[in-house]
This record gives structure tokens, sequence and C-alpha cells, in this order.
């Protein structure tokens, strides 16, 4: 009975893990860097961990949860609300409707799909902000981050993300 | 390097009927996203609140994730201080050298203004005073330059206020909330501020463009800046006091004049907000003269 209820619960701890993660990044991704040349270039680990749960674990990362990071995000860096939701959410719809074709392939090819997306993230969430704010925003910010976001990708997923979606999987 | 198939077991693949279910799912979440972009837009004062309230509550969370930051700052600091130690020896006695005879000039000065300032029975204005904060988020998207501050209403900060870092003015308070604030940098796009030419004594308006540089604008056609001037805060409009420190004309081109500003914003971590309404009085009358004058002003 006990070792039912610890399993169960370590089972329903596990399941919060990727929702937890996604918080932290959005956290970081906020926090001063301080380093010249790229104070406005944090990386968007958010993108990565939308992307990776979205086609390793989706049913773990639903919907509602990204649209709620992305608000999340979006009122603390001080974006239009609703932006990154919207990124966000297009994101993982991408990439769960894309899940059978990566899933399961090489690293590389899990690189290559999150390179499209990070791209099409990029040129989204700039086309966006410029039509809200009604003025042509700068484009090498944009592009830093894209590059910092597919150069993040594979230290992140390979010995952050990887490790920790095989204990979730060992969980099931 | 590469992971083999397999490495990691996939959650079952959907249904087509949950994939319907997904699609509309989304479809519905990116509607909600508009939906309130547009509300964003319509009614900032209602998004403004939300964003200070939530900053308010999380805000000390956000200063424990501030803190690694400063700390890999401060190694980087280290190790290249100790690589550069002869050399930065050299130009600090160099510049002590320089420091001394304007603390000589500055003595001077301050003597025969003390001397004026009696003949004149001239009021000192009342001296500004600051709230020191703490930088704990600035944000990553790279649009925007604007940055979360450790202190709000409880501490009285209030809109408008000058921020000033160790070196000089790096922006304005946007937005107040009980404990944290927002503030706009000057490299950001809508930034204004009015300054003065510290040499000619010409004002002009300091504005962020979308490249993150500082440049004059409405300056007088004929006025000629040179490169190396000193540019300070203006006190027109009442927004803030006079004679903040800025930066400097670094170059002049067809397009006007650029000012590198004296203070880095890629450094900040702790800031002062100047409160600075006991410089400017109601209704911005000048400050009431007083007899008994002749302490020296306060700096």
């Amino acid at each position: 009975m006990m070792t039912d209820f610890r399993q169960r619960a370590g089972v329903g701890l596990k399941s919060l893990l990727p929702g937890f993660l996604l918080l932290l990044f959005v956290f970081m991704g906020a926090a001063p860097l301080r380093l010249p040349w790229i104070e406005n270039a944090a990386p968007p680990l958010v993108i990565i961990g939308v992307y990776y749960w979205a086609i390793f674990q989706p049913d773990l990362m639903p919907g509602w949860g990204v649209f709620l990071i992305g608000l999340l995000q979006d009122l603390l860096i001080g974006l239009p609300p609703g932006l990154s939701s919207a990124v966000l959410v297009l994101i993982r719809w991408i990439a769960c409707s894309h899940r059978r074709f990566v899933a399961g392939q090489s690293f590389l090819v899990l690189w290559t799909g999150f390179v499209i997306m990070a791209l099409l993230a990029a040129v989204l969430e700039w086309a966006l902000f410029c039509l809200l704010e009604w003025r042509l925003a700068a484009l090498l910010p944009v592009a830093l981050r894209f590059l910092m976001a597919i150069m993040v990708f594979p230290p992140l997923v390979l010995w952050g993300l990887h490790p920790i979606g095989r204990v979730l999987s060992a969980g099931e | 390097m590469v992971k083999r198939r397999g490495a990691i077991s996939i959650a079952g693949f959907a249904h087509p009927a949950r994939e319907l279910a997904t699609r509309f799912a989304s479809l519905l979440l990116i509607l909600l996203a508009i939906m309130l972009m547009v509300l964003g837009k319509a009614s900032p004062e209602l998004v403004s609140a939300w964003r200070i309230a939530l900053t308010d509550s999380l805000s000390p969370v956000l200063s424990i994730l501030a803190s690694p930051g400063q700390a890999v700052l401060d190694v980087a600091d280290g190790v290249s201080g100790y690589f550069s130690l002869h050399s930065e020896n050299e130009r600090l006695l160099a510049e002590n050298r320089e420091l001394k005879t304007w603390y000589h000039r500055a003595q001077d000065v301050e003597a025969e203004n003390r001397s004026l300032r009696e003949i004149l029975h001239f009021a000192p204005p009342p001296s500004a005073s600051f709230i020191a904060a703490k930088v704990f988020a600035v944000p990553g998207g790279g649009f925007l330059n604007s940055a979360l501050l450790s202190a709000g209403h409880a501490q009285g900060v209030k809109k408008g206020q000058a921020v000033l870092s160790g070196d000089g003015l790096v922006g304005r308070i946007l937005e107040v909330g009980e404990s944290t604030s927002r503030m706009l940098l000057l490299s950001d796009m809508s930034s204004r501020i009015p300054v003065i030419l510290a040499a000619s004594r010409e004002r002009a308006v300091l504005a962020g463009n979308s490249d993150g540089k500082l440049f004059l604008a409405h300056l007088r056609p004929d006025i000629e800046v040179g490169v190396g001037e000193r540019v300070v805060s203006s006190d027109v409009g009442g927004a803030f006091p006079d004679g903040l420190p800025v930066g400097v004309v670094s170059f002049v081109g067809p397009q006007g004049a650029v000012v590198e500003p004296y203070a880095d914003p890629a450094r900040l971590d702790v800031v002062q907000i100047v409160d600075f309404s006991a410089l400017l009085q109601p209704e911005g009358n000048p400050p009431k003269q007083e007899t008994g004058a002749g302490a020296p002003a306060s700096p």
C-alpha cells in the first residue's frame, strides 16, 4: 500500500519535471548574463525545452502549459503578452505532428529539426514584435539568439534533457 | 556524440483522433494568444499592472537566479584583471596625476564659487537623495532594453526617475511595483532624454536606436559637435535633474552625433535611483532664495 503510494507520488513528481525545467529556463533567460557582446542574446532555452518535450514526452507538457510558460516569459522580460505563447504553442504543435519523423532518428535529425524550428520561432517573434510595436526592431540580436539556441542545443540535450528523458521513460 | 535509435523510448504515438484534438487545442491557444496581444495593445495599463504584480511576487526567485551571473562576471573580471595588472597600474598612476591637478582646480573653483555666492545671497538647491537597487533581470528578447530593479513604491521609487550607475546615467523608471520596478535603458529605441552639451550648453535630445546606439537628435543644424564633448542631462521638461553625467560624443557623421555612454549597460549590478523631487519644486517654481546662504552645495 505504502510502496504503491510512493510509486504513484514518484511518477507524479516526475511528470512535473518537464514543466519545472521550462520554468527554470524562463527564469534563466531573464537573469542578467552581464557578458559583453551577448548581453541581449541569452540563449532561448525555453524553445529548446518545448521542442524536446513535444517530441519525446508531449503528454507531460500540454499545450496550455506551454501557453502559460510563454505568457510568464512575456510578462517577465517585457514582451507584448501572448507573443511567446503563440510562438511556443505553434512550435509545440509542429514538433508534435512531426515527432514520428524525428523521434528515434539520429541526433543529427533531431538537431536539424530544431534548427528549422528555432529559425521559424526567431522570424515569427521578430515579425510579431514589429507588427505589435509598429516599428522595425533590430535583427542582429534576433540572429545572435538564434545562433546561441542552435549552439546550446547539442550539449543541453545530450547531457541534460536526454538523461532526464531516460529517467522519465523508465518510470512508465 | 550521435544518439542511436531507441536510446529513449518514445511515449506512444497519438491516434488520428487525438492528433485532431491536439490540432484543435493548439489553434484555440494560438487564437487566445492573439487575443491577448490585441488586448495588450488596447490597454497597456492593464498589462503593466499584471507585469508588475508578477515581478513583485517573483522578486525573491529572480534575485537568487541573478546571483550566479554576477559570480561568473566576478571570476572573469578576476582572471582578466590578473593579466592586465601592470598596464592597469600604469594607467591608474597616470590618471591619479591628472586627477590631482583637477582636484586642486576644483578646490580653487569651489572657493571662488563660495565667495561669489556669498555676494549673491544664493541658496544652494536641496540635494537629491538616492535609492539603491539591484538589477536582477534583463530581457533576453533583444527587442527591448529594459531591466528589473529590486526597489519599488516601498522604497520611494516613482515613475520617470533617473537611474544612475557608478559611471553615469543608465535610464529611467518605466513601471513601479511594490518592491520592484522596471527601468528603460538609454539605448532603447523609445528612450528620449533631454541633454545638454557640456561645453557649448546647447540643448539636444538623446535618443536610442535599433542598434542600441545613442545619438543626438533635435540639435540646431548650425551647431558643430566635437568628438569628445561631454553630454549631461538637462532639466528641460522637469523629468531629470540638471547635470547628471551621460556620456561623451564618440563619432560625428552625416547621420548625426553618436554618444558613447559612461555606464556600460551590460555590467549593471547595483544602481542608484535619483529621487530629485526635492530639487524640482512643485509647479516648476525655482527654489526660493533664503538668507544665511553660503554653505557649499552638496555634490
